[in-house]
């Protein structure tokens, strides 16, 4: 740099152009718990099990998403229905160790577990980030209000 | 030689802000001058390597999201490529997916060197770099939750193709991201390229001659700040980068600001490349046809038998590639991060070994330390660009 254009800042001028011009642009920040930006289609919020148009489970608890699972936060419990066929008791899927990668959903085949748009679910008690079936089925109305809406 | 005594020893980190996690240095110093220094690593070992052999090589990919958690789709790209090598199908996988990965790879440089232009600007003193910089990351970001439905941990590469093909919306506001993201980097530039700050705080410090980079076998910007031309896109092309035509570019003073004239390029190339993906990428598949390596499409598995048998089989069982050592790499945004894998033919690898760029980058630093003042340790760290979760593991 010479020491022309060193006396005259005109290195540090115009950085203070953009500095200026930017001011008067409108802000890009989202204020948080305020505002919020929706998730996308592919979002990988938390889990929920679907349930069939005549209301029982859709989940067959053939643990395929159990065994994909990459840090083994989903456990089932089964027993037999009346009519010979598996029931599931429970559905457990812990939080606190889940990555959100998704996997369990990919292994599903009955389209049974899928995630959700929600994203915010922290708790004061670690016991209540262990979903259970009814939290889980309840999540399952909410995702297929949602569905429906979002294919409207 | 009769080494310098110091008069007082500093430990810097390892909470320290702009150790860019936590790196511990112990420095020895007389006066400001540095005589002396020793990194301390592994606060934030995971033992990612272990882990990932007690998984099916399915469930491997969310864990190294985790490892360099900035450039998750890099990560995850090498290992694929790493898995596809030992199973022979690395030409079969289809020629959309290479395409998509090609541009995912980009994307994450672009954001991997947007928040090292950020912070290492904030270090030195330019608040509202980091603020811009930022700004236009969360844009990239957005392209990731779109795509792949994360947006750090984007799990999107799948051995033998890509998780999903990319939408409408996507390549719209790929497009929209491309035309507007040159201007912002020349308004990076303007900000900082001849500002007398910026440089005086980077010119002449932190120098890494040819010969020292080689022999400590640095990869990435820093290596090609120094002189030397090595970048594994273009000396053993993977994916379609051997068709793409685009720069490499070398600096060849070696010090800080050289290594940050490297990354703004290569942003700028990153821009070229992904535009001409997009204007070479066919349409058809992005999964490999080979329901013993990924899983079938969901229509066949919810309504015919075959599907529903292939897709239980390779969920339960895993794939089983054979019996043998393979070594791929990638070009990550921080220098050349290779997987090298042993399988003994079952669905589980035997030993995975990363080779980070960033543990290897870094551990000049004791040597590059000496004789520096202590304000330049910062613009040192910072110009190396080493992310702890990649060194420690
Ligand atoms: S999202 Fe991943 S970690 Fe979480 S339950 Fe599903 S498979 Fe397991
Ligand atoms: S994979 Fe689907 S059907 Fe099988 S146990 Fe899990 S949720 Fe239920």
């Amino acid at each position: 740099m010479n020491l022309l254009k060193k006396a005259a800042f005109t290195d540090l001028l115009k950085g203070m152009k953009i500095t200026l011009k930017t001011m008067f642009k409108p802000t890009v920040t989202v204020h948080y718990p305020f505002e919020k930006v929706p998730p996308r289609k592919r979002f990988r919020g938390i889990h929920a099990l679907k349930l069939n148009p005549d209301g029982s489970y859709r989940c067959e608890a053939c643990y395929l998403c159990a065994e994909m699972c990459p840090s083994n936060v989903i456990d089932m419990e089964m027993t037999e229905g009346e009519n010979g066929e598996k029931e599931l008791v429970d559905f457990t899927v812990d939080l606190t160790r889940c990555l959100f990668c998704g996997l369990c959903v990919e292994a599903c085949p009955r389209d049974a577990i899928v995630m959700t748009d929600i994203y915010e679910f922290s708790q004061y008690d670690i016991k209540k980030l262990v979903l259970h079936k009814e939290d889980l089925l309840e999540l399952g109305r909410y995702y297929q209000k949602w569905e429906r809406e979002r294919e409207r | 030689m009769e080494k310098e005594r110091a008069d007082l020893i500093l430990n810097m980190g390892p909470q320290h802000p702009s150790t860019h996690g936590v790196l511990r240095l112990v420095l020895e110093l007389k006066g400001e001058k540095i005589v002396g220094a020793d990194s301390i690593i592994g606060y934030v070992h995971r033992g990612v390597e272990k882990l990932a052999e007690n998984r099916k090589y399915m469930q491997i990919l969310p864990v190294f999201d985790r490892v360099d958690y900035v450039s998750a789709n890099t990560n995850e790209l090498g290992f694929v490529l790493a898995v596809e090598k030992l199973l022979g199908i690395e030409d079969k996988v289809p020629r959309r997916a290479q395409f998509l990965r090609v541009i995912m790879a980009e994307l994450t440089r672009i954001s991997s060197h947007l928040i090292w232009l950020g912070t290492h600007a904030l270090e030195l003193g330019a608040m509202s770099v980091f603020l811009y910089a930022f700004r236009e990351r969360e844009k990239v970001l957005d392209l990731f939750e779109e795509i792949a439905g994360g947006r750090l941990h984007t799990g999107y590469m799948r051995i033998g193709g890509v998780a999903a093909d990319a939408t409408e919306k996507f390549l719209e506001e790929l497009n929209e991201f491309l035309e507007l993201f040159p201007l912002k980097l020349d308004e990076y530039e303007d900000l900082l390229s001849e500002n007398r700050i910026w440089l005086s705080r980077t010119k002449g410090v932190g120098i890494i001659d040819k010969e020292t980079a080689i022999n400590w076998g640095i990869t990435g910007p820093t290596l090609r700040a120094a002189g030397c031309d090595y970048d594994v896109r273009k000396y053993y092309p993977y994916c379609v980068y051997g068709e793409i035509d685009f720069k490499v570019p070398v600096y060849h003073n070696g010090d800080v600001y050289d290594r940050y004239k490297v990354r703004m390029d290569e942003m700028r190339e990153s821009v070229k490349i992904i535009k001409e993906c997009l204007s070479k990428m066919p349409q058809g598949p992005v999964q490999i046809e080979d329901t013993t390596v990924i899983l079938p499409p969901k229509e066949e598995v919810y309504n015919t038998m075959v599907g529903l048998i292939q897709h239980f089989e390779l969920v339960i069982h895993g794939l089983t590639p054979p019996k043998g050592e393979v070594y791929a790499a990638v070009e990550g945004p921080r220098g050349e991060l290779g997987y090298y894998i042993v399988s003994d033919g079952t669905n589980k690898p035997y030993r995975l070994r990363i080779r980070p760029p960033s543990l290897i980058n870094i551990s000049i630093l004791p040597e590059l330390l000496k004789g520096h003042y202590v304000a330049d340790v910062i613009s040192i760290i910072g110009s190396l660009d080493p992310l702890m979760g990649e060194v420690d593991r």
